[in-house]
């Protein structure tokens, strides 16, 4: 099957007096990684269960390749979706867990076990298949569940924070994994996390919603550089963007902002600071600092390891490397970037 | 540490022993005192005292037609009732399962029944059945003569009926649990993966809700076994014995017969052939069974 454009034209999504969606524009290309990044309860899962038809939208148009499929049966969308939940059938076999779809599709026997074995091999099962979904690991069952998409070699993937049950560790070798995967097969995929660090490192493109509402669309690079408003640039970067309300600049108006790893400690800066704590993670320092006074501005600091990071308590003075953000304070609308 | 092991299963022991003593007096005793008066022939005419006969009482009271003929009708009984009532309670859970407006109207009439008894359901059902008054007969444009009652037909599969209606919400409540207990989400992977409403209902749904299927057949078989009180309303044992089940054959020979010999017999034969139906759907049925959590 071809990989397909999916698309929604102002979709907006009521559930009684909540508004889950409004007016949502977004579409992800053929063979296109797009990533819904947003806090819970966002509406990122309600996007896409709209996509895969679980869900009704209140209005608004949903595009698979083209075609409307707002009347199309989930069962007739010929997408593959990845639950948080894996939602394996208990009482199957992995091997019967991964063919489902294809009975369900009446595909004959001979190719049926191809495409099983080949997708079990793609994701390491075969060892597996005679178990039942209560006899395997978390991170195995999570295969399972791409397994059991992959095989039918669908028009688009939509993944609902899929990796959110495993381990840290598992979840950044999973992570790898599904960008290999998405390399090799080139079908669309449309996926949902909470985690920005998930959503940076492998999307294409980014969509940051909150509150129903699309923030902003862009590669990360670009989210990154040009956050569209405060909540984007509060919400992409890790530790999140130093945010100056009114305070510095003597204008309650504007709102400044500097990313942790654009400020520099100790070479002569024009801010005055104590330094409050220090974490070292090993790859870099984050240190945080008051500048003005006991009651003053909290800074986080992000510096490379190479450099040793300052005692508590000491007096450092900060200066600013890289671009500063000026925000609109009132609508949190970005005005520049310098 | 021994002693303290000693304690904790003295205590166990003596906290177990009321129920224990309770099951010696209300179920062992009885059930034995019952398999020894099987052993005993009862004289044709009362005063004489009764005869030690021993197993020679159950060869023949076993193979003669006064206990075979009732558990023909037993079974057929219980053929005719559990398919159906699993069948229709299940199709009404699954109706009233969708979140439509009103349906909370529907899920309480369709458990009312659960608030009847048997001996309301055989009178509301005597009424309607009553060849000369009754509606069915005007329905059917019949009236008069025996009715179905009274048709040697008709008459078994008619109580089934009243049976049937009178387990319905019970069947129907049993059901709804278990249809909620299946994850939504399983149902909306089948959905996204392509399989139809009935390819989601029978290999997702039905194998999910097995255990219940399964629960639900073995308390309707035992059920369906003693039945009593809807053949003592509506017919009687009649027309001429063909609703004559062996429950109810036992409560003749022992009450109006006053044959203890042969009625102890019968409920001996009853109790060991339920607990055999039990066992044989246990190990029939346990490896089509799948258990949650099991794996
Ligand atoms: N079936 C539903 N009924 C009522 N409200 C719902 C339902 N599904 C989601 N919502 C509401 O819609 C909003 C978005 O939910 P969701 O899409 O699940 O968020 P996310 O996946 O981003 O955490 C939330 O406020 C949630 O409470
Ligand atoms: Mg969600």
């Amino acid at each position: 099957m071809e990989s397909a454009a999916v698309s929604l034209e102002a979709v907006e999504k009521r559930f009684g007096s909540t508004v889950a969606l409004s007016s949502l524009t977004l579409e992800a290309s053929a063979g296109e990684f797009l990533v819904l990044l947003g806090p819970s309860g966002c509406g990122k899962s309600t996007a896409l269960r709209i996509i895969a038809g679980l869900e009704q939208p209140t209005s608004g148009t949903v595009r698979i390749s083209g075609k409307v499929v707002n009347e199309v049966e989930p069962k007739d969308r010929d997408v593959a979706m990845v639950f948080q939940s894996y939602a394996l059938y208990p009482h199957l076999s992995v091997r019967k867990n991964i063919e489902f779809p294809l009975r369900s599709r009446r595909m004959p026997a001979e190719e049926r076990e191809l495409r099983v074995k080949e997708a079990a091999r793609s994701l390491q099962l075969e060892e597996l298949l005679e178990r039942k979904p209560g006899q395997l690991s978390g991170g195995q069952r999570q295969r399972v569940a791409l397994a059991r998409a992959i095989v039918r070699q669908p028009k688009a993937f939509l993944m609902d924070e899929p990796l959110s049950n495993l381990d840290a560790r598992l979840r950044v070798e999973m992570r790898a994994e599904l960008v290999e995967l998405h390399r090799r097969s080139r079908t669309t995929v449309l996926y949902v996390t909470h985690d920005q660090v998930e959503a940076m490192t492998m999307g294409d493109r980014v969509a940051i919603l909150r509150g129903g509402v699309l923030q902003q669309v862009g590669t990360p690079k670009q989210v990154h550089a040009r956050p569209a408003n405060l909540f984007v640039a509060s919400f992409i970067g890790s530790p999140p963007m130093n945010l100056f309300p009114g305070a510095l600049l003597d204008d309650p108006g504007v709102t400044l902002g500097v990313r942790p790893e654009h400020f520099s400690i100790g070479d002569g800066g024009p801010l005055r600071a104590v330094v409050t704590l220090v974490e070292s993670l090993g790859h870099e320092h984050h240190v945080a600092c008051r500048i003005g006074g006991a009651d003053g501005s909290l800074v986080i600091v992000r510096l490379p390891a190479a450099v040793s990071p300052p005692e508590i308590g000491q007096q450092v003075s900060l200066g600013v490397t890289d671009r500063v953000f000026r925000f609109d304070s009132e609508s949190g609308q970005l005005l520049e970037a310098t | 540490m021994r002693r303290r092991a000693v304690r904790e299963a003295a205590l166990a022991y003596a906290m177990v022993l009321p129920a224990f003593a309770a099951f010696v007096v209300f179920v062992f005793y009885p059930l034995a005192k019952t398999v020894d008066l099987g052993m005993y022939r009862v004289p044709p005419f009362p005063g004489l005292p009764s005869k030690f006969v021993g197993l020679s009482q159950y060869a023949s009271v076993l193979s003669h037609s006064q206990f075979l003929a009732p558990l023909w009708n037993s079974t057929l009984f219980v053929l005719f009732t559990v398919p159906t009532g699993i069948v229709i309670g299940l199709a009404m859970a699954v109706v009233a399962h969708r979140e439509l407006v009103g349906i909370r109207v529907f899920r309480t009439i369709f458990s009312s029944t659960i608030a009847t008894s048997v001996a309301v359901a055989s009178v509301i059902f005597f009424t309607l059945l009553d060849p000369t008054t009754g509606l069915f007969a005007y329905w059917i444009g019949q009236r008069g003569g025996t009715g179905i009652l009274g048709n040697p037909t008709w008459a078994l599969p008619a109580v089934a009926v009243v049976s049937i209606w009178q387990n319905l919400g019970f069947s129907f409540i049993l059901m709804s649990a278990a249809l909620a207990s299946v994850p939504d989400d399983l149902m909306e992977a089948a959905a996204v993966d392509g399989a139809s409403g009935s390819r989601r209902f029978f290999r997702v749904t039905v194998p999910l809700i097995s255990p219940t299927l399964f629960f639900a057949a073995i308390i309707g078989v035992i059920s369906g076994f003693q039945t009593f009180g809807q053949i003592d309303l509506l017919t009687a044992g009649g027309p001429n014995g063909h609703t004559n089940v062996l429950l109810y054959q036992i409560y003749t020979v022992f009450y109006e017969n006053a044959d203890t010999g042969t009625a102890s017999v019968m409920a001996v034969a009853l109790f060991v052939i339920l607990v055999v139906l039990t066992l044989v759907q246990f190990a029939f049925v346990h490896r089509k069974v799948f258990y949650a959590g099991e794996g």
